[in-house]
């Protein structure tokens, strides 16, 4: 049994102009020590699922419909005390902006020790260790030391090592992290990728990767749904979605990227996918890649293809394939 | 081909002040002693983490910013000394894309308005001309032409990017400096702006000086390179030469960290220790030596100079 189960999840915002519709029908599952990540562009309904998951949809936004199943438990029907309990303490998130995510008037060791303390047992000098404990885990040199600094005294690599290191202070079953290194250099990105694939496995959670790169994706994850208008499109092993994607968006997507290496020395035009993502409020019926997609016809015009297995283990939503 | 535009050890100190007085307390090596050539109607790449001063050399060519020290010769003339009229005519043949489509537009102004300014500014077309041209200008980077009387909030990332690349091509510029510029943009989008940029270049015989944090999309673009670290640049020549052969530690890590598609092909990460240090306090003699794997003694004390390794300019005592 998977340890995670999202089915069927709706999430909609109720604004001014209409209901936008971020995640229409959603089902994922996560297993005990595996990687999966969600990647898809601005808009797609990645971040929402994962704050539905944590039940930190912001206003004006409302989990409608579904079903979110943790350890048999069902998250949506915890009470708001049950809920902040598993919170951190068994499903914890980090963010792709550390320096938003921290209090800037804290200093990190109080921070981490808080997270400690609001969900242990512990006494506060035990907090405090492990807190120094947390900060040498991550790698964040002479920690005695930098415990006592604030956030804007870290450097944004420093910072994202500090929420890494309150995200799994609480060792954690489930690390979601929504972009966690989309703000950082390409050599700090590989020391935090690094960092995050190390402590997964001296802790033996679970995480769930959001990001809008592919290559994290093949380099990180055993698992991948690509996300496109709110729904998953494609859903299968990291393997497989590179040698034999079958969705025309996943396609597109990894054709559009220039690749490194060069053939016969010749750059050849990029296969870019044309128009843009659709407008979320009042959708139109029908595959909601279809003006986009270069298998388009009649069929795809009028009903919006379901997920289904084309092969053992591999999911796309196309009537094409 | 000739060179277009050349920078001879080109400085930007900034100094740090701070207490109520405003004392001097420090000075940020934001750009420190660069020379680089840029052949006319070439893609020149260049990279490097944030802070090492790529953007600024990109605002000390367009004279955003004064520059501490150097000369920036473009076309013959060096920029670094010319008055504010002559740069006003300098300034026609410089034109740059910025990596932000939302905070790069004015929002109160028409699209036509946002593009013909600078026809109007530069006296290139008779006002009753100005729309025409705008709208050639618009189907050029593929907008609709009804565009013109709209405004920017109008438009998404993407096609704001398009109007900002619309206006910079209005003047017909020699060089287009190109700050980071699909870097804001989703994947499916960067790939129709990367193809309509060297479509442009094909057409106008443009020139690119073109800034980028992305490895991938700099060298599927650029002829030739530099790759920038703390105000210096560390290696320079060829792009695909650089690519299959990185000769300075430094390109060699930067190159080793990006993703890859293909896990099994990739080459071995090379993964640096520590941070990037403060451009305010740079490390003594080779700037990269905290960080390097190869270091040795003599790379504390010694600055190595950009010379000649391998067919290319590297700054490195021991290249690969």
């Amino acid at each position: 049994m998977p340890l995670l189960e999202v089915d069927n999840l709706h999430t909609s915002f109720f604004t001014d102009t209409g209901e936008l519709k971020a995640v229409r029908g959603v089902n994922l599952s996560l297993d005990k020590g595996k990687t999966l990540g969600i990647v898809g562009e601005s808009g797609c309904g990645k971040s929402v699922t994962a704050l539905s998951i944590m039940r930190l949809v912001p206003y004006p936004g409302k989990i409608v419909q579904g079903e979110i199943i943790y350890d048999s438990k069902k998250l949506l029907a915890l009470t708001n005390e049950e809920m902040r309990h598993i919170r951190g303490n068994e499903i914890s998130m980090i963010f792709q902006e550390p320096m938003t995510s921290l209090n800037p008037v804290i200093t990190i060791g109080e921070q981490i020790r808080e997270a400690i303390e609001l969900h242990q047992k512990v006494k506060k000098s035990d907090a405090e260790k492990k807190a120094i404990d947390m900060l040498q885990m991550v790698g964040i040199p002479s920690p005695e030391k930098r415990k006592k600094e604030y956030p804007h005294q870290l450097s944004g690599g420093m910072r994202q090592r500090v929420m890494i290191a309150m995200a799994l202070s609480c060792t954690p079953n489930i690390l979601i992290a929504d972009e966690p290194t989309t703000a950082l250099d390409v050599t700090i990105q590989a020391q935090i990728l690094e960092l995050i694939k190390d402590l997964q496995q001296k802790i033996g959670m679970a995480v769930m990767l959001i990001t809008h790169d592919l290559g994290i994706v093949a380099e990180t994850t055993d698992n991948v749904a690509v996300m496109y208008a709110g729904k998953i499109v494609e859903y299968t092993d990291t393997k497989s979605i590179f040698k034999e994607s079958l969705h025309p968006y996943t396609i597109g997507l990894i054709e559009s990227l220039p690749s490194m290496e060069k053939t016969d020395g010749k750059r050849k035009p990029l296969k870019a996918i044309k128009g843009m993502v659709p407008g979320l409020i009042n959708l139109s019926s029908g595959c909601t890649y279809k003006e986009r997609c270069p298998l388009g016809d009649e069929e795809c015009m009028t009903k919006e293809p379901e997920l289904r297995a084309i092969k053992k283990n591999h999911l796309a939503a196309c009537y094409k394939i | 081909m000739t060179e277009l535009l050349m920078l001879k050890n080109l400085k930007k100190h900034f100094s740090v002040q701070s207490g109520i007085f405003g004392k001097q307390s420090g000075t940020v090596y934001a750009v420190d002693g660069v020379d680089l050539s840029i052949k006319s109607g070439e893609t020149f790449g260049l990279v490097g983490e944030s802070g090492c001063g790529k953007s600024t050399i990109a605002r000390l060519i367009m004279r955003f910013i004064e520059p501490t020290s150097g000369s920036i010769m473009f076309d013959g003339t060096d920029i670094s000394q010319l008055n504010q009229k002559g740069l006003k005519g300098g300034r026609r043949k410089m034109q740059m894309i910025f990596q932000d489509p939302y905070a790069s537009l004015n929002p109160r102004m028409t699209v036509g308005d946002i593009i013909g300014e600078a026809l109007t500014i530069h006296n290139l077309v008779e006002n009753r001309e100005k729309d025409k041209t705008v709208s050639e200008l618009l189907d050029i980077v593929g907008l609709p032409r009804d565009s013109i009387n709209r405004y920017p909030h109008e438009f998404s990332g993407g096609q704001r990017q398009r109007i900002g690349i619309a206006r910079a091509l209005a003047v017909r510029p020699g060089i287009v400096i190109a700050d980071e510029p699909i870097s804001a943009l989703d994947v499916s989008i960067q790939a129709q702006i990367l193809n309509l940029l060297q479509n442009l270049q094909k057409e106008f015989n443009l020139t690119y000086l073109f800034i980028a944090h992305d490895l991938r999309v700099v060298e599927y673009l650029s002829d030739s390179l530099a790759v920038m670290y703390l105000g210096k640049i560390v290696e320079t020549g060829n792009a695909s030469e650089i690519y299959s052969h990185p000769v300075h530690p430094y390109t060699e890590a930067l190159l080793s960290a990006i993703p890859s598609l293909d896990v099994e092909k990739r080459k071995k990460r090379i993964l640096l220790k520590g941070d990037i240090p403060s451009p305010m306090t740079p490390p003594s003699g080779c700037t990269f030596h905290t960080r390097c794997i190869y270091a040795q003694e003599r790379c504390k004390s010694e600055v190595p100079l950009l010379i000649e390794r391998h067919g290319r300019l590297a700054a490195c005592h021991f290249p690969l």
